[in-house]
């Protein structure tokens, strides 16, 4: 099935060649980067994260700025935007994952808003214009294709990272903190260490997409790099697949944004939010494992994990 | 000589959790550290291991100092423990549980597969000496309260630790099992591993330790052999009441 699945995404822009049918197939490759690496620490360690966008806003104008004022390579700047976006992580991992649950949510949301308004107000940065960047020199009808393999890649990596790292001792060790972190330390999981770890990791990828994504658009600015409703999606696609797993941010990142085109067209950007915000409340309180747990609902089911129960389990 | 325990205080506000407490425990033994409700035991463990910072005195380990060290560190260097209310990881599998337990944190090891052959054999016996052998790919939510007990305990086996800190093993479970646990621990620590056991049973203390601790108050009330603290009269005070 995953196979198979990846074969007819490899060949499908030489059959394909429709412009919009790309660009989704794009917003979901970017999207299933962002969740599946917002997974790691989110889902398996119990840390949710509000700013993962973050991530993903320094990787756009780390890739602009060097592309832009430094001429270097588009492909290099992609490594050295996650490099930076990991950099980030380690610092700010540091001081903000001694705080748990919603704590830790808070933080991470003021420090995506305090990100925002740091490119926002530099002049360097170009205010709330941004930076624009070179065209593409390939004509219209193929330049969507290079940007297609390379995000695919990128989803397809860290969806593999992500799967590899929970087979470790280092995946061990996150869920066991996820369950009861005490126990874990108790056990003699260095907690801080293999947390500050799946946080690194989880930064990288954004920032690598994020720098991808920009040079996709041909300019960045605070708005295309640090809306909230990435982060809001991620959250949404991740409860909807079902987190702390590996299928779940795959397919909420595929179901999200293919309702989102049709909502669009049907109800209208607007209608489309609060759909969703019904949609996220429904998850919540009926199917909180996310689609995954469907058949668990019906049988017997371990792998899922509940969002909720991880947040409300008693200290 | 294994623990020693030099003037160590803890304090909660205004109260006093451990006064002054010094004590040694005998090495290669099963020491009892027994006390009423609120006497302290359960702080003493906490100090110990790292996961309560202590605000005065100091502890060693085999005459290395070991107070404010974190709780993973403590690990690292063979002494492990239970918890009271226990804490196994209700979403792993009972395998999983028991493939937690490290005594190392590098990188190298990090990114390791945590089942080993030699840990899966390990883990199934201790699973079948417990009877929960065939629940082994079940998550350990599955598991009642005696069951999870269990589960602890064996947790605390399957790393190769020294020295082994035990919060009543044996509260809320059956008969029969408590003196298989027992048993068992017997085993342990004559193939070398040292145990520090907070205990209630008196009648399992007086069987199992070889060295008695008694806190009362957060003091050192007592210390010496099991015959001698049956006969000491300010424990039998502190037990009974005046």
């Amino acid at each position: 099935m995953t196979n198979l699945v990846m074969v007819l995404l490899i060949f499908f822009p030489i059959f394909v060649r429709d412009r919009h049918l790309l660009h989704i197939l794009i917003a979901i490759f970017v999207y299933v980067t962002l969740v599946q690496s917002w997974n790691l620490p989110g889902g398996y360690t119990g840390y949710t994260s509000f700013g993962h966008v973050l991530f993903f806003g320094i990787g756009g104008y780390t890739t602009a700025m060097l592309v832009v004022f430094f001429s270097v390579p588009t492909v290099i700047t992609y490594l050295i935007a996650g490099i930076l976006s990991s950099l980030v992580a380690l610092i700010f991992g540091y001081i903000s994952l001694r705080l748990k649950g919603p704590y830790f949510a808070i933080a991470t949301l003021a420090l995506a808003t305090m990100g925002r308004y740091v490119f926002l107000n530099f002049e360097i940065f170009g205010g709330a214009e941004g930076v624009l960047m070179p065209m593409s020199p390939l004509s219209p009808d193929i330049e969507k294709i290079p940007y297609y393999y390379g995000a695919l890649l990128v989803a397809a990596l860290t969806t593999l990272t992500v799967y590899l790292i929970t087979k470790t001792r280092l995946g061990l060790g996150l869920m066991a903190i996820r369950e009861n972190e005490e126990k874990a330390a108790g056990a003699g999981i260095n907690t801080t260490k293999h947390k500050v770890i799946a946080f690194i990791v989880s930064a990288f990828f954004p920032g690598v997409i994020g720098g991808l994504y920009a040079s996709y658009l041909e300019y960045v600015n605070p708005d295309s790099c640090f809306s909230i409703l990435y982060s809001a999606n991620i959250l949404l696609m991740a409860i909807l697949g079902g987190i702390g797993t590996i299928a779940g941010p795959i397919l909420g990142s595929a179901v999200v944004v293919i309702l989102s085109e049709i909502f669009s067209v049907v109800i209208g950007h607007q209608g489309r939010l609060i759909v969703f915000g019904l949609l996220l409340t429904f998850m919540a309180i009926y199917l909180p494992g996310g689609l995954l747990s469907v058949k668990d609902k019906f049988g017997y089911g371990k792998k899922t994990v509940s969002f909720f129960d991880q947040n409300t389990k008693d200290e | 000589m294994s623990f020693e325990f030099r003037e160590v205080i803890k304090d909660f506000g205004g109260i006093r959790a451990l006064d002054r407490v010094s004590f040694k425990t005998p090495h290669g033994a099963i020491t009892g550290l027994i006390g009423p409700n609120g006497s302290g035991k359960t702080t003493l463990f906490n100090v110990l291991t790292g996961f309560l910072p202590m605000d005065g005195g100091q502890i060693f380990y085999k005459s290395d100092r070991i107070d404010g060290l974190k709780p993973h560190e403590v690990v690292e260097l063979g002494i492990i423990r239970t918890f009271q209310i226990t804490r196994v990881f209700p979403k792993l599998t009972l395998l999983e549980n028991l493939l937690v337990p490290t005594r190392t944190n590098l990188m190298s090891d990090l990114l390791r597969r945590p089942k080993t052959a030699k840990k899966l054999e390990k883990a199934q016996r201790l699973l079948e000496i417990i009877g929960l052998d065939a629940y082994m790919h079940e998550p350990a939510s599955i598991l009642s309260f005696g069951q999870s007990k269990l589960l602890e305990l064996t947790l605390s086996f399957m790393i190769d630790a020294d020295m082994v800190l035990l919060d009543e093993p044996t509260a809320g479970i059956n008969p029969s099992l408590q003196s298989g646990i027992n048993d068992w621990i017997e085993a342990e620590n004559k193939e070398g591993k040292e145990f520090l056991i907070i205990e209630h049973n008196m009648e399992v203390v007086m069987n199992l330790c070889h060295h008695i601790i008694v806190l009362h108050n957060g003091q050192k009330l007592a210390q010496g052999e099991p015959a001698e603290i049956q006969q000491n009269a300010e424990v039998l005070d502190a037990y009974l009441g005046d």
